[in-house]
Protein backbone atom coordinates (compact mmCIF):
# COMPACT_ATOMS: atom_id res chain seq x y z
CA UNK A 1 0.00 0.00 0.00
CA UNK A 2 1.71 3.47 -1.27
CA UNK A 3 1.42 6.19 1.48
CA UNK A 4 -1.06 8.43 -0.25
CA UNK A 5 -2.93 5.48 -0.73
CA UNK A 6 -3.47 5.06 2.66
CA UNK A 7 -3.93 8.96 3.20
CA UNK A 8 -6.45 8.91 1.20
CA UNK A 9 -8.53 5.79 2.91
CA UNK A 10 -7.81 7.78 6.16
CA UNK A 11 -9.18 10.93 5.60
CA UNK A 12 -12.39 9.26 3.22
CA UNK A 13 -14.97 9.85 5.61
CA UNK A 14 -13.58 11.47 8.12
CA UNK A 15 -15.83 11.83 11.37
CA UNK A 16 -15.46 14.58 13.84
CA UNK A 17 -13.57 13.34 16.95
CA UNK A 18 -14.39 14.35 21.01
CA UNK A 19 -11.43 16.09 21.79
CA UNK A 20 -10.03 13.59 24.85
CA UNK A 21 -8.19 16.10 27.97
CA UNK A 22 -7.21 15.11 31.30
CA UNK A 23 -7.87 18.18 33.72
CA UNK A 24 -9.79 19.31 37.34
CA UNK A 25 -11.98 16.65 36.94
CA UNK A 26 -9.74 13.53 36.58
CA UNK A 27 -7.62 14.56 39.21
CA UNK A 28 -10.38 15.02 41.46
CA UNK A 29 -11.82 11.84 40.69
CA UNK A 30 -8.26 10.01 41.53
CA UNK A 31 -8.42 12.36 44.59
CA UNK A 32 -11.54 11.36 46.29
CA UNK A 33 -11.19 7.46 44.78
CA UNK A 34 -8.08 7.18 46.73
CA UNK A 35 -9.14 9.19 50.27
CA UNK A 36 -12.28 6.62 49.97
CA UNK A 37 -9.75 3.60 49.83
CA UNK A 38 -7.19 4.87 52.56
CA UNK A 39 -10.39 5.39 54.42
CA UNK A 40 -11.79 1.87 53.71
CA UNK A 41 -8.35 0.26 54.64
CA UNK A 42 -8.16 2.31 57.92
CA UNK A 43 -11.89 1.62 59.00
CA UNK A 44 -11.49 -2.56 58.32
CA UNK A 45 -8.77 -2.82 59.84
CA UNK A 46 -8.44 -0.49 62.74
CA UNK A 47 -5.83 2.14 63.92
CA UNK A 48 -2.51 0.85 65.16
CA UNK A 49 -2.65 0.51 68.77
CA UNK A 50 1.21 2.53 69.00
CA UNK A 51 -0.08 5.39 66.41
CA UNK A 52 -0.59 8.23 68.98
CA UNK A 53 3.35 8.07 69.50
CA UNK A 54 4.79 7.02 66.16
CA UNK A 55 2.75 9.51 64.62
CA UNK A 56 5.01 12.04 65.70
CA UNK A 57 8.40 10.85 64.79
CA UNK A 58 10.12 12.54 62.18
CA UNK A 59 10.61 9.19 60.13
CA UNK A 60 7.13 8.18 60.23
CA UNK A 61 5.90 11.53 58.90
CA UNK A 62 8.67 11.76 56.24
CA UNK A 63 7.63 7.98 55.47
CA UNK A 64 3.70 9.24 54.95
CA UNK A 65 5.29 12.09 52.72
CA UNK A 66 6.94 9.72 50.65
CA UNK A 67 3.98 7.75 50.01
CA UNK A 68 1.63 10.32 49.29
CA UNK A 69 4.43 12.21 47.30
CA UNK A 70 4.14 8.83 45.28
CA UNK A 71 1.06 8.57 44.74
CA UNK A 72 0.17 11.88 43.25
CA UNK A 73 2.82 11.89 41.24
CA UNK A 74 1.68 8.68 39.84
CA UNK A 75 -1.04 9.80 38.93
CA UNK A 76 0.22 12.89 37.42
CA UNK A 77 2.78 10.99 35.22
CA UNK A 78 -0.35 8.29 34.08
CA UNK A 79 -1.66 11.46 32.99
CA UNK A 80 1.19 12.63 31.03
CA UNK A 81 2.01 9.09 29.61
CA UNK A 82 -1.34 8.38 28.14
CA UNK A 83 -0.85 11.56 26.11
CA UNK A 84 1.60 11.75 22.80
CA UNK A 85 4.05 14.76 23.76
CA UNK A 86 6.75 16.14 25.85
CA UNK A 87 6.63 14.45 29.35
CA UNK A 88 8.01 17.11 32.16
CA UNK A 89 11.47 15.98 33.99
CA UNK A 90 10.16 17.04 37.11
CA UNK A 91 7.60 14.12 36.99
CA UNK A 92 9.27 11.61 36.58
CA UNK A 93 12.31 12.82 39.32
CA UNK A 94 9.31 13.31 41.53
CA UNK A 95 8.00 9.53 41.06
CA UNK A 96 11.43 8.09 40.60
CA UNK A 97 12.36 9.98 44.27
CA UNK A 98 9.73 9.05 46.09
CA UNK A 99 10.08 5.34 45.26
CA UNK A 100 13.52 4.67 45.51
CA UNK A 101 13.45 6.94 48.49
CA UNK A 102 10.93 5.41 50.62
CA UNK A 103 13.02 2.23 49.73
CA UNK A 104 16.31 3.51 50.35
CA UNK A 105 14.65 5.06 53.40
CA UNK A 106 13.41 1.22 54.75
CA UNK A 107 17.07 0.12 53.99
CA UNK A 108 18.87 2.73 55.96
CA UNK A 109 16.55 1.81 58.91
CA UNK A 110 17.94 -1.79 58.54
CA UNK A 111 21.03 -0.43 59.35
CA UNK A 112 20.15 -0.71 63.33
CA UNK A 113 18.09 -3.76 62.87
CA UNK A 114 19.49 -6.91 64.78
CA UNK A 115 16.46 -8.98 64.72
CA UNK A 116 17.00 -12.09 63.39
CA UNK A 117 13.76 -12.77 61.84
CA UNK A 118 11.04 -9.78 60.58
CA UNK A 119 7.84 -9.95 61.53
CA UNK A 120 5.61 -11.71 60.17
CA UNK A 121 3.30 -10.06 57.86
CA UNK A 122 1.34 -11.05 55.02
CA UNK A 123 -1.32 -8.81 55.74
CA UNK A 124 -0.06 -6.26 55.35
CA UNK A 125 0.83 -7.18 51.61
CA UNK A 126 -2.81 -8.17 51.36
CA UNK A 127 -4.15 -4.60 52.29
CA UNK A 128 -0.92 -2.80 49.84
CA UNK A 129 -2.81 -5.52 46.91
CA UNK A 130 -6.54 -5.14 48.01
CA UNK A 131 -6.09 -0.91 48.73
CA UNK A 132 -4.27 -0.84 45.48
CA UNK A 133 -7.46 -2.33 43.07
CA UNK A 134 -10.18 0.57 42.67
CA UNK A 135 -7.35 3.13 42.32
CA UNK A 136 -5.44 1.59 39.83
CA UNK A 137 -8.93 0.16 37.93
CA UNK A 138 -10.27 4.01 37.68
CA UNK A 139 -6.66 5.29 36.23
CA UNK A 140 -6.38 2.62 33.76
CA UNK A 141 -10.22 3.24 32.89
CA UNK A 142 -9.34 7.02 32.72
CA UNK A 143 -6.03 6.58 30.21
CA UNK A 144 -7.89 3.77 28.13
CA UNK A 145 -9.28 6.30 25.97
CA UNK A 146 -6.14 8.03 25.63
CA UNK A 147 -3.42 7.55 23.47
CA UNK A 148 -0.58 5.70 25.69
CA UNK A 149 2.59 5.01 24.03
CA UNK A 150 4.25 3.57 26.39
CA UNK A 151 2.03 0.74 28.30
CA UNK A 152 4.69 -1.14 30.16
CA UNK A 153 5.51 2.56 32.27
CA UNK A 154 2.27 3.50 32.29
CA UNK A 155 1.20 0.41 33.74
CA UNK A 156 3.99 0.23 36.28
CA UNK A 157 3.18 3.59 36.96
CA UNK A 158 -0.59 3.56 37.84
CA UNK A 159 -0.27 0.33 39.98
CA UNK A 160 2.79 1.02 42.23
CA UNK A 161 1.34 4.78 42.82
CA UNK A 162 -1.80 2.84 43.62
CA UNK A 163 -0.06 0.24 46.12
CA UNK A 164 1.27 3.24 47.54
CA UNK A 165 -1.83 4.29 48.50
CA UNK A 166 -2.03 0.54 50.61
CA UNK A 167 1.33 1.29 51.85
CA UNK A 168 0.02 4.54 53.60
CA UNK A 169 -2.89 2.65 55.17
CA UNK A 170 -0.13 0.30 56.35
CA UNK A 171 1.15 3.21 57.95
CA UNK A 172 -1.56 3.55 60.06
CA UNK A 173 -3.35 0.34 61.11
CA UNK A 174 0.21 -1.77 61.18
CA UNK A 175 1.60 -1.94 64.30
CA UNK A 176 5.66 -3.25 63.10
CA UNK A 177 8.44 -0.70 63.05
CA UNK A 178 10.54 -3.54 62.40
CA UNK A 179 12.68 -2.66 59.04
CA UNK A 180 12.79 -6.06 57.75
CA UNK A 181 9.00 -6.56 58.17
CA UNK A 182 8.39 -2.91 56.20
CA UNK A 183 10.91 -3.73 53.70
CA UNK A 184 9.72 -7.11 52.75
CA UNK A 185 5.58 -7.01 53.42
CA UNK A 186 5.46 -2.94 52.83
CA UNK A 187 8.32 -2.21 50.44
CA UNK A 188 8.47 -5.01 48.19
CA UNK A 189 4.50 -6.05 47.28
CA UNK A 190 4.26 -1.82 45.73
CA UNK A 191 7.78 -3.27 43.69
CA UNK A 192 5.76 -6.85 42.80
CA UNK A 193 2.31 -4.83 42.25
CA UNK A 194 4.15 -2.19 39.96
CA UNK A 195 5.90 -4.57 37.57
CA UNK A 196 2.40 -7.00 37.30
CA UNK A 197 1.01 -3.45 36.21
CA UNK A 198 3.43 -3.42 33.06
CA UNK A 199 1.75 -6.85 32.15
CA UNK A 200 -2.10 -5.63 33.10
CA UNK A 201 -1.36 -2.56 30.78
CA UNK A 202 -0.34 -4.58 27.54
CA UNK A 203 -3.64 -6.50 28.57
CA UNK A 204 -5.94 -3.64 29.21
CA UNK A 205 -4.43 -0.60 27.18
CA UNK A 206 -5.09 -1.06 23.11
CA UNK A 207 -1.92 -0.27 21.32
CA UNK A 208 -2.20 2.67 19.13
CA UNK B 1 11.45 23.09 10.38
CA UNK B 2 9.74 22.63 13.23
CA UNK B 3 8.30 26.29 13.61
CA UNK B 4 7.50 26.59 10.07
CA UNK B 5 5.09 23.66 10.16
CA UNK B 6 3.99 23.99 13.88
CA UNK B 7 0.61 26.49 13.21
CA UNK B 8 -0.09 25.05 9.45
CA UNK B 9 -0.32 21.15 11.27
CA UNK B 10 -1.77 22.70 14.31
CA UNK B 11 -4.24 24.48 12.43
CA UNK B 12 -5.39 21.54 10.03
CA UNK B 13 -5.75 19.10 13.19
CA UNK B 14 -8.28 21.19 14.47
CA UNK B 15 -10.25 21.20 11.23
CA UNK B 16 -9.60 17.93 10.93
CA UNK B 17 -11.19 17.27 14.22
CA UNK B 18 -14.03 18.55 13.53
CA UNK B 19 -14.34 16.20 10.20
CA UNK B 20 -12.90 18.24 7.62
CA UNK B 21 -11.76 15.48 5.44
CA UNK B 22 -9.54 17.64 2.75
CA UNK B 23 -7.59 19.63 6.15
CA UNK B 24 -7.10 16.25 7.20
CA UNK B 25 -5.61 14.88 3.48
CA UNK B 26 -3.67 18.01 3.77
CA UNK B 27 -2.49 17.67 7.14
CA UNK B 28 -1.38 13.39 6.64
CA UNK B 29 0.50 14.43 2.86
CA UNK B 30 2.33 17.18 4.91
CA UNK B 31 3.56 15.44 8.20
CA UNK B 32 4.40 12.36 5.97
CA UNK B 33 6.65 14.58 4.03
CA UNK B 34 7.87 16.49 6.87
CA UNK B 35 8.13 12.75 8.75
CA UNK B 36 10.55 11.39 5.59
CA UNK B 37 12.33 14.42 5.84
CA UNK B 38 12.77 13.96 9.69
CA UNK B 39 13.57 10.35 9.62
CA UNK B 40 15.89 10.21 7.40
CA UNK B 41 18.64 11.05 9.88
CA UNK B 42 17.53 8.42 11.83
CA UNK B 43 16.50 5.49 9.01
CA UNK B 44 18.56 4.85 5.92
CA UNK B 45 16.80 2.26 4.43
CA UNK B 46 13.98 3.50 2.64
CA UNK B 47 11.64 0.36 2.92
CA UNK B 48 11.56 0.53 6.49
CA UNK B 49 11.35 4.68 6.69
CA UNK B 50 8.08 4.16 4.56
CA UNK B 51 6.75 1.34 6.90
CA UNK B 52 7.28 3.93 10.14
CA UNK B 53 5.68 6.82 8.37
CA UNK B 54 2.38 4.85 7.62
CA UNK B 55 2.65 3.19 11.15
CA UNK B 56 3.39 6.80 12.67
CA UNK B 57 0.39 8.14 10.29
CA UNK B 58 -1.91 5.24 11.46
CA UNK B 59 -1.40 6.09 14.92
CA UNK B 60 -1.70 9.45 14.35
CA UNK B 61 -5.59 9.04 12.91
CA UNK B 62 -5.88 6.66 15.80
CA UNK B 63 -4.75 9.08 18.21
CA UNK B 64 -5.89 12.44 16.67
CA UNK B 65 -8.88 12.94 19.10
CA UNK B 66 -6.12 13.53 21.83
CA UNK B 67 -3.94 16.09 20.31
CA UNK B 68 -4.94 19.06 22.06
CA UNK B 69 -4.21 22.67 20.87
CA UNK B 70 -2.84 24.77 23.43
CA UNK B 71 0.12 21.52 23.42
CA UNK B 72 2.98 21.78 20.59
CA UNK B 73 1.12 19.28 17.43
CA UNK B 74 5.19 18.56 16.54
CA UNK B 75 5.95 17.31 20.05
CA UNK B 76 2.75 15.09 19.75
CA UNK B 77 3.69 14.05 16.77
CA UNK B 78 7.25 13.17 17.23
CA UNK B 79 6.44 11.84 20.59
CA UNK B 80 4.57 9.42 18.16
CA UNK B 81 7.07 8.90 15.29
CA UNK B 82 9.84 7.91 17.77
CA UNK B 83 8.03 5.64 19.76
CA UNK B 84 7.33 3.99 16.27
CA UNK B 85 10.77 4.25 15.25
CA UNK B 86 11.46 2.29 18.64
CA UNK B 87 9.24 -0.33 17.63
CA UNK B 88 10.79 -0.73 14.48
CA UNK B 89 13.77 -1.40 16.17
CA UNK B 90 12.71 -3.64 18.61
CA UNK B 91 11.02 -5.65 15.97
CA UNK B 92 13.73 -5.63 13.08
CA UNK B 93 16.03 -6.22 16.36
CA UNK B 94 14.23 -9.59 17.07
CA UNK B 95 13.41 -10.30 13.66
CA UNK B 96 16.83 -10.03 12.27
CA UNK B 97 17.66 -12.57 9.75
CA UNK B 98 18.32 -15.53 12.07
CA UNK B 99 21.60 -17.66 11.90
CA UNK B 100 19.00 -20.24 11.00
CA UNK B 101 18.40 -18.67 7.51
CA UNK B 102 21.45 -17.82 6.87
CA UNK B 103 22.44 -21.55 7.62
CA UNK B 104 19.76 -22.76 5.20
CA UNK B 105 21.38 -20.46 2.05
CA UNK B 106 24.52 -21.02 3.33
CA UNK B 107 26.74 -22.53 0.20
CA UNK B 108 29.13 -25.51 0.45
CA UNK B 109 30.98 -28.01 -2.03
CA UNK B 110 31.20 -31.40 0.33
CA UNK B 111 28.33 -33.79 -0.48
CA UNK B 112 28.16 -33.99 3.77
CA UNK B 113 26.99 -30.46 3.69
CA UNK B 114 24.83 -30.63 0.92
CA UNK B 115 23.59 -33.62 2.97
CA UNK B 116 23.27 -31.87 6.13
CA UNK B 117 21.89 -29.09 4.15
CA UNK B 118 19.24 -30.70 2.74
CA UNK B 119 18.19 -32.28 5.81
CA UNK B 120 18.20 -28.95 7.31
CA UNK B 121 15.61 -27.30 5.05
CA UNK B 122 13.75 -30.59 5.18
CA UNK B 123 13.27 -30.38 8.60
CA UNK B 124 12.63 -26.39 8.76
CA UNK B 125 9.83 -27.22 6.44
CA UNK B 126 8.21 -29.79 8.41
CA UNK B 127 8.50 -27.08 11.06
CA UNK B 128 7.43 -24.45 9.11
CA UNK B 129 4.61 -27.00 8.22
CA UNK B 130 3.08 -27.50 11.57
CA UNK B 131 2.55 -24.04 11.95
CA UNK B 132 -0.86 -22.44 12.16
CA UNK B 133 -2.06 -22.16 8.88
CA UNK B 134 -2.34 -18.31 8.83
CA UNK B 135 1.44 -17.88 10.29
CA UNK B 136 2.77 -20.47 7.95
CA UNK B 137 1.06 -18.12 4.86
CA UNK B 138 2.57 -14.98 6.46
CA UNK B 139 5.91 -16.74 6.82
CA UNK B 140 6.11 -17.80 3.78
CA UNK B 141 5.24 -14.80 1.72
CA UNK B 142 7.42 -13.08 3.62
CA UNK B 143 11.19 -14.94 4.06
CA UNK B 144 10.31 -17.41 1.42
CA UNK B 145 8.82 -15.44 -1.64
CA UNK B 146 10.29 -12.34 -0.35
CA UNK B 147 7.47 -9.65 -0.28
CA UNK B 148 7.29 -6.91 1.77
CA UNK B 149 5.03 -6.48 4.59
CA UNK B 150 2.62 -4.01 3.01
CA UNK B 151 2.44 -6.34 0.65
CA UNK B 152 1.69 -9.60 2.70
CA UNK B 153 -0.77 -7.42 4.38
CA UNK B 154 -2.33 -6.35 1.57
CA UNK B 155 -2.81 -10.34 0.54
CA UNK B 156 -3.64 -11.73 3.96
CA UNK B 157 -6.19 -8.98 4.66
CA UNK B 158 -4.50 -8.24 8.06
CA UNK B 159 -2.72 -4.96 9.02
CA UNK B 160 0.86 -4.29 8.94
CA UNK B 161 2.06 -4.07 12.25
CA UNK B 162 -0.13 -7.51 12.18
CA UNK B 163 1.63 -9.23 9.76
CA UNK B 164 5.09 -8.48 11.91
CA UNK B 165 3.82 -10.02 15.06
CA UNK B 166 2.37 -13.09 13.26
CA UNK B 167 6.23 -13.23 11.19
CA UNK B 168 7.97 -12.72 14.96
CA UNK B 169 5.82 -15.13 16.61
CA UNK B 170 5.77 -17.56 13.92
CA UNK B 171 9.28 -16.86 14.11
CA UNK B 172 10.12 -17.75 17.78
CA UNK B 173 7.85 -20.91 17.44
CA UNK B 174 10.47 -21.88 14.67
CA UNK B 175 13.18 -21.37 16.84
CA UNK B 176 11.70 -23.37 19.86
CA UNK B 177 11.03 -26.17 17.45
CA UNK B 178 13.87 -25.93 15.87
CA UNK B 179 16.14 -25.36 18.91
CA UNK B 180 17.85 -28.35 18.96
CA UNK B 181 18.51 -28.56 15.47
CA UNK B 182 20.42 -24.86 15.03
Amino acid sequence: LKTNDMIQNLSQNLAPVQKFSLGFKNYALAAAVAFACIGAGVAINGVRFNFNIIALTPHYIFECLLLLGLAVSSVSLAFQLSLPGDIKKSTWSFFLATLLGWAFLTVYLLFNYNKPVADWGFHCSEVVFFTSLIPAAVLFLTVKSAAVLNRAKTGFVIWAGSAALGALVNQVICPSEDPMHLLIWHVLPVFIIGFLGTGLAKLVLKRI
Amino acid sequence: LISSNEKLFAQLMIEAQKGDSSSYETLLKEVSLFLKRYLRQKISDSEQLEDVVQETLLAVHKSRHTYNSDRSFISWLLAIAHYKVNDLLRISYKFKPTELDESIVDESDSQLDELLKKEKTEQVMKAVESLPAKNQMVLKLLKIEGLKISEVARLCNLSESNVKVISFRAVQDLKASLGGLF
